[in-house]
């Protein structure tokens, strides 16, 4: 006979430890880099919550410190992350452009033959109808984290993009300052800025 | 047990809480404070002598990181980036103080960072701190020697040795979920043998 049937309690409390033992078990191989995108977010998102969790993961890299090295793990300082915490809840919250880390590395040596594709970059965005333009930003409102894909995502119907425009709009992305604007359109202010030279 | 190789999907998993936090997730730079706070410490403590200080510095250094992460593009390990952080906010400190760092501490730190923790260089750690770091060795040899021998080669290979789960598994000839749990379970004893050294009570906040 099944035991857990005759004292729920006791079932419900190893059920508990054994969710405890498989967060902790999740957070090691996190902790490895062998969790996929998707367990990583539902842990993380876990961490918010769970004060367990956290001091778990806290001792399991103090053990890696220690293993490697004990004059590492004798820096202990408890309290620190939350101090730390505390601190950044007084900062804003940053805010990098999404595809920032996937995007292929684009050399500087590319950008002095870009001029043409500047140009083109020009007339694609003072060509763009402003309700497009609407469009783009209620997008960036709703995806903060997407300031610059909003620009250059625009569809394909209407924009007819060459490579080397796509060149030049990767390069583009590639020097510009991120900004933790979410409403921020760095290719317009640049574009802006080359129709006042021309103006000039 | 000092200053191995750390393993590719070290920098993998750092880069997975980066890009977290780079979306807006704070909680995931709390994860990176806390993995990476002892290193940092004991880094700053070759220019700063006072614990305090030194925590401070620290904070301080975390936060410009925190700050900059937008920037940060994965072309260094985060580590490598956030001590470069570090010593520019400690020599910053010693100036604004009227302090300087010693040139001989400056140019190893320099150098320390590529090698690892920089274990080659020279400490000058407080008989407390020298202590302490005596029984952390212990505690961790006493509980690596209690642990049965397929545990005790999981975390060696994975914490010492920089392995995968996949090589590890291939290594061990069991599978990944074998491996994943062992690893698990050998954290664990050596955890509970380092909690009562490090006051790492449960009731404190990471």
């Amino acid at each position: 006979m099944n035991p857990d049937r005759i004292n729920p309690a006791r079932s419900a409390a190893r059920s508990s430890g054994d969710e405890v033992d498989d967060c902790a078990q999740r957070l090691s191989a996190l902790l490895d880099g062998e969790l996929d995108a998707d367990q990583c977010t539902t842990l993380v998102e876990r961490l918010r919550q769970d004060q367990a969790a956290g001091d778990t993961w806290a001792m399991f890299n103090c053990v890696g410190d220690a293993m490697r090295s004990a004059d590492v793990a004798s820096f202990h300082s408890a309290g620190f992350v939350a101090r730390v915490a505390a601190a950044l809840e007084r900062e804003p919250t940053v805010l990098a452009p999404a595809g920032l880390s996937q995007r292929p590395a684009v050399r500087r040596w590319l950008l002095p033959g870009a001029g043409a594709a500047a140009a083109a970059a020009v007339l694609l965005v003072v060509g763009l109808p402003w309700r497009q333009a609407t469009l783009s930003e209620t997008s960036v409102a709703k995806a903060p984290t997407g300031p610059a894909t909003a620009v250059v995502a625009a569809p394909a119907s209407v924009i007819d993009r060459s490579p080397q425009l796509e060149r030049y709009l990767a390069a583009h992305r590639e020097l510009a300052e991120p900004t933790v604007m979410p409403h921020s359109t760095p290719y317009v202010r640049t574009s802006g800025a080359l129709l006042v030279q021309e103006a000039r | 047990m000092a200053g191995l190789g750390r393993p590719m999907s070290e920098r993998d998993a750092d880069w997975q809480l980066v890009e977290r936090v780079q979306r807006g997730d704070k909680r995931a730079f709390d994860l990176l404070v806390s993995k990476y706070q002892r290193k940092l410490f004991r880094l700053l403590s070759r220019l700063i002598r006072d614990q305090a200080e030194i925590e401070d510095v620290a904070q301080e250094a975390f936060i410009k990181a925190y700050r900059a992460l937008p920037n940060f593009r994965g072309e260094s390990a985060f580590y490598t980036w956030l001590y470069r952080i570090a010593i520019n906010t400690a020599k910053n400190y010693l100036v604004a103080q009227g302090r300087r760092a010693p040139t001989q501490t400056e140019a190893d730190i320099e150098d320390a960072e590529n090698f690892e923790d920089g274990d080659s260089l020279r400490t000058e750690d407080t008989p407390e701190r020298m202590l302490l770091s005596k029984q952390v060795a212990e505690a961790v040899n006493r509980a690596i020697e209690r642990l049965p021998a397929e545990l005790r080669t999981a975390i060696v290979l994975r914490e010492l040795e920089g392995l995968s789960y996949d090589e590890i598994a291939a290594s061990m000839n069991c599978p990944i979920g074998t491996v994943r749990s062992r690893i698990f379970r050998a954290r664990e004893a050596v955890a509970e043998e380092l909690r009562p050294i490090l006051d790492t009570s449960k009731d404190r906040r990471w």
